[in-house]
């Protein structure tokens, strides 16, 4: 981990969206099929979340991983050992 | 009852107290909140603590799913956003790197910080050795550094243009003074001796939070203090999932403007897509547009502020805290104007933030029933910030820094009038306006007047809020920095209602004479310049006419306007949303309106449907015959008043047209039905 989450190019799209990403997963509350992986900020912060869509029945919630780039800005030291000042 | 039934059972299942002492004690924490915010307010040097409240204070505490905010003051100064803070805080320091009065300091808006003006003070409290509690204050400090003071600069387009942005730091170790941190801050600040007094007061209220929450753990015991922690936030929960239940199921969508980011004067468009599946949310932004070139964006805070509206319109009453953001996801694209990126600048966090609010109660108006919906605010703090150095005799030209935030006009609602003369929604209103003899002392400037406006408010069954004006004349050279928006409408009705009046600014020279007159916000057109606003070619201020007709300025954010003395400036802030059909107000109500010169007789007769008649004595009274002619009328020309914009009328070009308009109001009334129509110069 280094310093390549600190800044970013502006988007190319004029109008943007979050992706839900289709799961092949079955809701166990409704039994939907329709349920998708997607990032969230939820009460703690960032996460991401499977959900069925039909009925909001979460089936799995996830601390970002660095793959999730999820939120894309982190600090270069992210990890670091601690010194006393931090 | 079933809430009633659940806080029960959480009380004694769940956490193993009674609901009398869960009760108790989940106040408790919530009263140490309140001392907390009242020391900060207290000892706060600034006028923008002190006086405006522009700050809060917060309990978060350790629960299996990370750090939960248990109460709260001010909430929505954090946007609710106080435990997004303190995660991400305490994910990237770390809590075993804590020590017992270590005191965190930090402002960057990718860790959950509104703006970097708003700084957050940091501080855990161990009980028997644990760390049980992180306490937070935050504050907006007069002045963080950059190009422009005062945190708004308008203009800018990277971070690296903005004021000074802080990650986690040691503010204190150990409750010594970490020296090099407040030399950074300070010396990189232009008001050190503003912004020392209240970091101090962030700092002291998180010791008085401190030895509070001690008090408490020792006198009740920390397990049940901790349980009580608890309770507060399944209750918290359980008030806004019974709220959310009562909403049908659906995707409810609203859209919203920001008018420009202070760059360009392109709208830039917020969309807010509300999912409600049985007792939970998701705030689904996606559809917004990228962010824009200029400052009028935030980098993580609208994760929680859409909630705000939430909470507003479904349930406004009970006592909140974290636990009611259990029941509301958001998703927010990256690189959109909800949620942009770094480098992207991020000051104005006020625009922003005052659209998605908007736009997530546009989409819930979609999803109530009329009695619950309500017409959005004007949508902007109309914040105006001063700085310079202070010319006056024995003032020694000391740098100065303060705020007037004039207020605007709320929307219309089913049980009456808009508020006037607040801070918008998306602060709950907690935000104070300045006290003005305050800044008089503090700051070269002297205030004319402070008011509403006539006929500022969208019109409606109950109409919106009335705008506010406000005049500010320099003693000696005064920096002026603004921003505001809805300088094209005023905030939009809802269920027929009109938009209230657009915002407008006008710089006004006296020549070293007196003020020129003013009757409820409206001046002649001779005794001022447009400096932003729609005005027509005439030079009056029109929702129909253009953003560039004489104007200094086609956008309504800007930084560096200099006032020289005996130079004013005057704020006219726009109101709120009508609600529902005005041509269905109660002509009574039109009337004291009139009375109160809050309504215009013009207005009341070509937008109310409302006449009068002038008794021998001069009374005025309705004419109801006359009314309900009139109003048959109108109600054949148009379907509702949802595309009416608020605007006083008539405005005067001249002080010949000014005296006219000033003359008692059954004078006015008496030539307008002599001549059957308003008398428009």
């Amino acid at each position: 981990m280094g310093v390549e989450r600190l800044i970013f190019p502006n988007p190319a799209e004029q109008f943007l969206t979050v992706t839900r990403v289709p799961v092949d997963r079955t809701c166990p509350a409704c039994g939907s099929g329709d349920v998708a992986r997607y990032p969230i900020a939820n009460y703690i912060g960032p996460r991401i979340v499977t959900r069925c869509q039909a009925c909001f029945e979460v089936l799995q919630l996830d601390v970002p991983t660095a793959e999730d780039m999820w939120p894309p800005f982190r600090s270069a030291t992210y990890g670091w050992p601690a010194s006393r000042a931090g | 009852m079933a809430t009633q039934s659940k806080l029960e059972s959480a009380g004694r299942e769940r956490h193993g107290l009674d609901v009398a002492s869960a009760e108790v004690l989940a106040f408790a924490l919530h009263q140490v909140s309140v001392q907390m915010q009242q020391a900060l307010v207290r000892s706060a040097f600034s006028a923008v603590v002190r006086d405006i409240v522009d700050c809060a204070s917060s309990i978060s505490m350790r629960t299996e799913a990370g750090w939960e905010t248990v109460a709260e003051t001010a909430p929505t100064h954090h946007a609710v956003g106080s435990q997004h803070v303190c995660n991400f805080v305490m994910d990237e320091w770390g809590a075993e790197n804590l020590r017992p009065g270590d005191v965190i300091f930090h402002n960057d808006p990718w860790r959950g910080a509104v703006h970097q003006s708003d700084v957050s003070v940091m501080r855990g409290v161990f009980v028997d050795g644990e760390l049980m509690f992180m306490l937070e204050t935050n504050s907006h400090l007069v002045d963080m550094g950059g190009p422009i003071p005062g945190g708004y600069p308008t203009g800018a387009r990277t971070l690296y243009e903005e004021s000074i942005r802080i990650p986690p730091n040691l503010l204190y170790a150990e409750d010594v003074p970490v020296r090099g941190m407040f030399n950074l801050i300070l010396e990189a600040t232009r008001v050190a001796s503003l912004n020392l007094g209240d970091i101090r007061a962030l700092y002291g209220a998180v010791v008085v939070g401190d030895r509070l929450l001690q008090e408490l753990c020792a006198r009740e015991g920390r397990e049940r203090v901790r349980s009580a922690g608890l309770y507060a936030l399944d209750a918290a929960e359980a008030n806004i999932r019974a709220a959310i239940a009562r909403v049908p199921d659906g995707d409810y969508t609203g859209v919203d403007y920001m008018d420009d980011d202070g760059i360009t004067a392109e709208p830039i468009r917020v969309q807010a897509t509300i999912k409600v599946r049985g007792d939970s949310i998701e705030c689904d932004y996606s559809g917004s547009e990228r962010q824009p070139a200029g400052n009028s964006v935030t980098g993580w805070v609208e994760a929680s502020r859409g909630f705000i509206a939430v909470k507003n319109l479904l349930d406004p009453h009970s006592l909140y805290n974290g636990g009611a953001m259990r029941a509301y996801d958001a998703l927010m694209p990256p690189g959109s104007a909800v949620f942009a990126l770094p480098p992207s600048s991020v000051s104005d966090h006020a625009t922003i933030g005052s659209r998605t609010w908007s736009a997530v109660l546009l989409a819930l108006n979609e999803a109530v029933p009329p009695e619950t919906a309500v017409a959005p605010d004007n949508g902007q703090s109309m914040f105006l910030g001063l700085q310079g150095l202070d010319g006056r005799p024995g003032r020694n030209m000391a740098p100065f820094g303060t705020f007037v935030l004039p207020g605007i006009g709320w929307g219309g609602t089913s049980d009456g009038d808009g508020i006037a003369f607040s801070s918008p929604p998306m602060t709950g209103g907690v935000v104070r306006q300045s006290v003005y003899e305050h800044v008089e002392r503090e700051a070269p400037v002297v205030f004319w007047d402070h008011s509403y406006i006539v006929d500022s408010g969208g019109v409606g069954k109950y109409r919106g809020g009335a705008g506010a004006f406000v005049t500010i004349e320099a003693l000696s050279e005064v920096e002026i920095t603004c921003v505001a928006d809805r300088i094209r409408k005023g905030g939009p009705g809802y269920g027929g209602g009109g938009h209230g009046m657009a915002a407008y600014v006008m710089a006004i020279e006296t020549g070293g004479g007196p003020p020129p007159p003013v009757f409820n916000g409206v001046t002649a057109v001779c005794d001022f310049e447009p400096v932003f606003g729609c005005y027509d070619e005439r030079g009056r201020p029109d929702p129909e006419g253009a953003l560039t007709n004489g104007t200094r300025y086609d956008v309504s954010k800007f930084s560096g306007l200099m006032l020289a003395p005996g130079d004013a400036l005057r704020v006219l802030s726009g109101g709120g949303g009508g609600w529902g059909d005005p041509l269905q107000r109660d002509p009574e109500l039109v009337l004291a309106d009139v009375l109160d010169e809050v309504v215009s007789p013009e207005a009341a007769f070509s937008e109310y449907g409302v006449v009068f008649a002038v008794d021998d004595d001069g009374t005025v009274l309705v004419d109801r015959t006359a009314t309900e002619s009139r109003r048959r009328t109108l109600a054949e020309q148009r379907p509702d008043s949802r595309d009416r914009v608020a605007i006083p009328r008539p405005w005067p070009l001249t002080r010949a047209d000014m005296e006219r308009l000033m003359r008692p109001v059954a004078r006015r009334i008496d030539e307008f039905n002599a001549n059957g129509r308003p008398v428009d110069p």
